[in-house]
């Protein structure tokens, strides 16, 4: 459920993409609803960010960008089954392709919190997409 | 780095308590999760001090102190001389007569709707109007941001190039490639021009308080990625220690390598940053970092094993570069 949602909220392709937040709103199901509210869903300025000059440029150069989930791993030692809370560490590909330029590719290690709903199902809570990648831990 | 405002990482301790009983029957004790949200808001202890440009080449001459007070005079701790300075050589290369196919205009670049409303009437193609008024846009885009995860300088300049939607939508800068090429080049610019606080040059006072603050965190765990105050990584302790007396250093040990004077280590004074190879690192691109503390001692977030520990000089290995912030600082 977490990379599915990652990729749905996090790839792009601005040729059939109302606007930026398409992959947002096709992702709501996946987040908690205060989560969707606290990245912009559902607002009038969010709609409105497709006339930014970003996706505007992205637009016309018929630009899309498709993320992968390569792996999906619990981080630390939190104990879902009493806290009902777990966050994952994710290795994501990202593809992004402009114009007639070659695909380029990025890997990033964004971590998503989900929380366990009454159903039993879980939703995505939080993520941090913070790519820290390069400060290594201590040996020395 | 400086991450004053807006930085509000919220964090979740859950301490769950099991009671075990004897032998093959095991009792459950009550599970006590207490949830404790912290704000983290980071110091933010140099948002009110001037700073200004370290290292103006490049900069035209009759711009620096303008860059300056226009950073200074808008007042956010995201943004600094040295940023506003890298976002304008991003924008125009300082050329006030810029104009950009999407019909963006002058040293900042603004398109004319956001002018009106950021301008307060001055003229578009003045730089003497344009600059302040690029200060002034930073930090209102950087308030419109504040709640989003991650580096607030970087989400600023995201929401400044894409917009303030556009980076709550996506948690952080958003994934376009011109966005965060402009992200990493105004950051790597802003390192080369350097900012450092007007009044505040760091003197013995100065130095005590950041090894006070040092001190202050040894037992604390090392979390890779960790910003504190609970957790740190090894750049980011560093980082934060550092921040406590106006000098600002990146975030991590492979900028920060380059962020200072480098020393030959031989004779190692109380504030230089020994930089190793560490598990992930290389000779050009170190991956472990810690502070001489004086006496023969090191301190680092020195790995997950460890935590934040104080130990000698000699047991560090694998010594790539020593730097001294402290000298950059009194040289200026």
């Amino acid at each position: 459920m977490a990379a599915y949602c990652f990729r749905v909220w996090q790839s792009y392709d601005t040729r059939v993409d109302a606007g930026p937040g398409a992959g947002l709103l096709a992702a709501r199901s996946c987040m908690t609803p205060t989560f969707y509210a606290s990245l912009g869903g559902g607002s009038t300025s969010t709609d409105g960010a497709a006339g930014a000059p970003a996706w505007l440029e992205l637009k016309a150069q018929h630009a899309y960008s498709r993320v992968d989930v390569l792996a999906v791993g619990p981080v630390g030692g939190v104990d879902t089954a009493y806290t009902g809370r777990v966050t994952l560490l994710l290795n994501v590909r990202r593809t992004t392709v402009a114009g007639t330029g070659a695909p380029v590719i990025g890997v990033t290690t964004p971590t998503l919190t989900l929380l366990r709903q009454a159903d039993g199902g879980w939703l995505v809570s939080q993520a941090d997409l913070t790519d820290s990648s390069g400060d290594a831990p201590g040996g020395g | 780095m400086v991450f004053g405002r807006g930085r509000s990482a919220s964090r979740w301790i859950v301490i769950g308590a099991i009671g075990a009983g004897l032998f093959v029957v095991l009792f459950f004790g009550a599970v006590i999760g207490i949830v404790l949200s912290i704000a983290s808001s980071d110091g933010g202890d140099s948002g009110g001090v001037p700073s200004q440009i370290v290292r103006s080449d490049g900069i035209p001459a009759e711009y620096v102190k303008m860059i300056n007070d226009a950073a200074n005079a808008a007042g956010c701790a995201p943004l600094t001389p040295a940023l506003l300075a890298a976002q304008l050589h991003q924008e125009s290369n300082f050329n006030p007569n810029a104009r950009s196919g999407a019909g963006a205009l002058g040293i900042a670049q603004f398109l004319p709707a956001t002018w009106s409303r950021y301008g307060n009437g001055g003229d578009i193609w003045d730089p003497v109007d344009a600059i302040p008024a690029a200060a002034r846009y930073d930090c209102a885009v950087a308030a419109d941001v504040a709640q989003v995860p991650g580096d607030p300088r970087e989400n600023m300049l995201a929401a400044y190039n894409a917009g303030p939607d556009a980076v709550r939508m996506n948690a952080g800068v958003p994934p376009y490639p011109e966005t965060m090429n402009y992200v990493r080049a105004i950051l790597a610019q802003a390192d080369t021009y350097g900012d450092t606080l007007i009044t505040d040059v760091p003197g013995t006072g100065d130095v005590a308080d950041m090894l006070a603050f040092m001190r202050q965190q040894v037992g604390k765990p090392y979390v890779w990625g960790a910003v504190g105050p609970d957790a740190w990584d090894c750049s980011s302790l560093v980082q934060a220690a550092y921040k406590r007396i106006g000098i600002q250093l990146p975030r991590v040990t492979e900028n920060q390598v380059n962020a200072s004077p480098h020393v030959d280590g031989a004779d190692p004074e109380v504030g230089d940053l020994i930089f190793t190879v560490g598990s992930l690192g290389t000779l050009t691109s170190p991956g472990h970092v810690s502070m001489y503390i004086g006496n023969g001692k090191v301190e680092a977030a020195k790995g997950a094993q460890w935590g934040v520990i104080v130990y000698d000089l000699s047991q560090v290995r694998g010594v790539v570069a020593v730097t001294r912030p402290l000298a950059g600082a009194r040289e200026r």
